[in-house]
């Protein structure tokens, strides 16, 4: 994690303050009307310092005010997370993005500005490692029954022996599955740039991949033959994406390292 | 902050097939929420606004997701077809404007009984 510091205090809040949501910080200013079309109409500015710029539009603050956790769609949260989402994904489209968090607010254009500045080289390097690059997931999710053979029946109740058997022959699956697992990940990671866990998903596995354009086809053949692999193991295994590269955008403003 | 007012694709700015597409197309809104909640630039200290509450709600979204993907490895996921607790379920109704078989053939035995309390 890149921690920048040096930053002047800021007044809190008022009432009637507006303040500069942000979306994520490119290498350049894209002229906003090219976003236009792409993020739906919103109003998006730019704020440029040196090679790096944020992308962000006017907001209310309260806007966030008692902002439930509420995982459904048609949500006022589920709303905010699809644009900021929106958003990203067009100027990824455009060019090199590190993607800000959501709900991600700044006082005014002059802050914002200051941690541009303070943070411009980290930036920089940071959007040099993404750019001509996409975000891609894996994730596998085992069979429920723990690794029956697919399209088995379960076994029927009998004798202890059989039962130990069977218990014998679920584990032998699971032992394979990791396995294939761990091929598949290490021939992803053979071209991808870089990889990382997935800190909110479920095992046994969900990994993310930073993979440059030009590495995509191998990528794709690598990722189809182990998908397929753990299939025949009736794991069921997905590779989602392409993304903007939220799992790489390790850049933090502001405040003091104290690591 | 504006929000959309219309239906648009990310597509009129000119994508290769191979960088960024997703703009939550085919994602769950779990997987939008996973990564815009908890991934991504941070600001930390006083220029930063809302950020401890974002981060609250990074940790309660966390829960109630790992909550429902828990119960679903365990079974337990009748609400997903249940029109009281899933929009999904209840538009599928909507649509449909039927009832299932079974929830007919109940209506109708619901029906005949009180037709027979009656007489």
């Amino acid at each position: 994690m890149i921690n920048v510091e040096g930053q002047s205090r800021t007044a809190p809040l008022t009432e009637s303050t507006r303040c500069l949501y942000v979306y994520g910080l490119i290498d350049r200013p894209i002229l906003p009307e090219m976003l236009v079309g792409a993020t739906r109409g919103s109003e998006l500015s730019t704020t440029a310092v040196g090679r790096v710029a944020a992308v962000h539009t006017e907001a209310d603050p309260h806007e966030f005010d008692g902002l439930a956790a509420e995982v459904v769609e048609g949500s006022r949260l589920a709303g905010l997370a699809r644009h900021h989402d929106e958003v990203v994904t067009a100027l990824a489209l455009a060019g090199p993005v590190l993607p800000m968090r959501l709900g991600t607010l700044v006082p005014d254009e002059e802050s914002l500005a200051r941690l541009l500045r303070n943070a411009h080289a980290a930036i920089a390097d940071a959007l040099e490692r993404v750019r001509g690059r996409a975000e891609w997931e894996l994730r596998v999710a085992r069979p429920a029954d723990g690794g029956r053979e697919p399209g088995a029946a379960a076994q029927p109740r009998g004798s202890g022996m059989a039962y130990l058997q069977s218990r014998r022959a679920a584990r032998d699956r699971g032992a394979a599955v990791d396995a294939a697992v761990q091929a598949l990940d290490e021939a992803l990671s053979f071209w991808a740039d870089a990889a990382a866990g997935s800190p909110m998903a479920h095992p046994p596995a969900a990994r993310v991949y930073l993979v440059d354009d030009s590495a995509h086809p191998d990528f794709a053949v690598a990722g189809r033959q182990g998908i397929a692999e753990l299939a025949a193991l009736g794991c069921a295994a997905e590779l989602r994406g392409p993304r903007p590269p939220y799992s790489f955008a390790d850049v933090q403003l502001g405040g003091v390292d104290h690591e | 902050m504006s929000q959309p007012s219309s239906a648009s694709s990310i597509s009129q700015i000119g994508a290769v097939a191979r960088r960024p597409t997703g703009g939550g197309g085919g994602d769950t809104l779990a997987d939008v929420l996973e990564r815009v909640l908890d991934k991504g630039v941070v600001i930390v200290g006083d220029i930063g606004i809302s950020v401890l509450d974002i981060e609250l709600l990074t940790l309660k979204v966390r829960l109630l997701i790992a909550s429902a993907e828990t119960a679903r490895e365990m079974g337990i996921d009748w609400w997903t077809n249940d029109p009281y607790y899933n929009s999904a379920a209840r538009k599928d109704l909507d649509e449909t404007g039927k009832d299932s078989d079974e929830t007919r053939e109940l209506r109708d035995r619901v029906a005949e009984l009180e037709r027979r309390l009656a007489e």
